[in-house]
């Protein structure tokens, strides 16, 4: 169990006895793909880190239209905003794929957080990093077209696999809708004329990148 | 009004004593803008804390074309930076002065320096952007989930006074501003208005916005 911790990217630098800490406190909770971890208006009373698997963060309307703002990697913390400012959930957390989590209770989050100055800084750390993203989506969504929205979706998202340049995970029409703000029949139209002009090639649900994506549609 | 009276009001300072407060203003220098300079801009170092003292200020992103989108407007008691001071890094939007501003620098050396004798400030760090947060998830919930109409009905829900004339926006709004505001474009709210009066839902004057009545859900 340790060693999962301990390749978790974001966990790298962590010392074995806080990590150790974290295992004996917190509480491993296994949740199978499409299980929510809390749903919008929900009170609260625990956070989350991640620790195999992902799941989305999104709000959505009365008609079942779902805006996925965030998603959760291993070694994500979530859930903690609730307990920070004692409000209900802002948001609605599914897992993505089947997930591991370590759930820890307000009290042992607060604790950890007055005991290890380092956790609080971590925290803070955290909270910034979403405003950032936060205020970068808003940005995106304000002044960049759906095509623009695509381009930056696919472009935070970039790998390279033995040389060849692909989204890093298979994205269905609806997902890419759901994450740009979008409607899918919209994205279905930009993906077939970026296949169509030789920017991109779809090969076992992956997206690959085969030139640069131009800046305007 | 003193500074200092302004400084207590901040969330990030509200744990802090009177001689603490006394303190910082020693530290703090001010600053002033006039109307419409720019006070920050998205991608610039932070090198200090800034905190509203008089005035009001506009938080936008722009983009190469010069279009803009308009967050919010801030007034008094706000203070901006110390996230990006504490985590080194760079602005995530721009600000400018809506009207002439007067604001209280804080070095960062000094906050770093407060910081280490009064670390309570850090939960209010953490309430602040928690309260951050929630407020950005909104945001970027109604630009992606409600069309055109809906983010306008939301700004004027939001600005409409009440007054014995009815429910009124009297804060000199063009058309541009308030595109600028839901993120559309200047075209797209003249059509929307246009509806609004034909329907007899507002009346438009010179500049002000008088609600007649519950404007509807849908467009």
């Amino acid at each position: 169990m340790l060693e999962i911790l301990k390749a978790i990217p974001l966990l790298q630098g962590f010392p074995d006895d806080q990590l150790e800490y974290i295992l004996t406190t917190g509480l491993k909770r296994s949740m199978p793909k499409g299980t929510f971890l809390f749903r919008e208006g929900d009170p609260a009373e625990s956070m989350y880190v991640l620790i195999e698997g992902r799941a989305r963060c999104f709000a959505s309307d009365n008609q079942g239209k779902e805006f996925v703002f965030m998603v959760v990697e291993p070694g994500d913390a979530l859930g903690e905003i609730s307990l920070i400012d004692n409000e209900p959930r802002g948001w609605s957390c599914q897992c993505e794929e089947d997930s591991t989590f370590l759930m820890f209770s307000k009290q042992e989050f607060c604790e950890a957080m007055d005991r290890e100055p380092h956790v609080k800084d971590l925290v803070v750390q955290n909270l910034a990093a979403m405003v950032r993203h936060l205020s970068t989506t808003m940005k995106n969504l304000a002044l960049l077209d759906v095509y623009g929205r695509v381009r930056a979706l696919f472009e935070s998202m970039l790998i390279n696999e033995n040389g060849v340049e692909m989204v890093s995970q298979p994205l269905t029409q609806q997902a890419i809708a759901d994450r740009v703000g979008s409607s899918r029949e919209m994205i279905a139209r930009i993906l077939k004329e970026l296949v169509f002009g030789g920017y991109i090639r779809l090969e076992n649900k992956r997206i690959i990148i085969v030139q640069k994506l131009p800046e305007r549609f | 009004m003193t500074f200092k009276s302004v400084l207590s009001n901040v969330e990030l300072f509200a744990s802090l004593s009177d001689s603490d407060l006394h303190d910082l203003e020693a530290v703090a220098t001010p600053r002033h803008y006039s109307k419409g300079m720019l006070i920050f801009n998205e991608g610039e170092p932070v090198e200090q804390l800034l905190v509203l003292v008089e005035g009001r200020l506009r938080i936008f992103h722009s983009n190469d074309a010069g279009r803009q989108f308009v967050y919010g407007v801030v007034e008094p008691g706000v203070s901006f930076g110390e996230l990006s001071l504490l985590c080194d890094e760079v602005r995530a939007v721009c600000a400018e002065a809506d009207e002439d501003c007067v604001f209280l620098s804080i070095s960062r050396q000094s906050f770093f320096a407060l910081l280490d004798t009064h670390p309570q400030i850090k939960d209010a760090m953490l309430r602040n952007a928690a309260m951050i947060i929630r407020r950005l998830t909104r945001a970027v919930s109604d630009l992606a989930l409600k069309d055109v109409y809906g983010r306008i009905r939301n700004v004027f829900e939001a600005m409409a006074v009440q007054t014995d004339e009815g429910l009124l926006i009297d804060d000199l709004l063009t058309q541009q501003d308030l595109a600028d505001r839901v993120g559309a474009s200047r075209e797209m709210i003249a059509k929307v208005m246009k509806e609004l009066v034909a329907g007899g839902y507002v009346e438009t004057g010179r500049r002000r916005i008088l609600i007649l009545k519950k404007l509807p859900e849908h467009f």
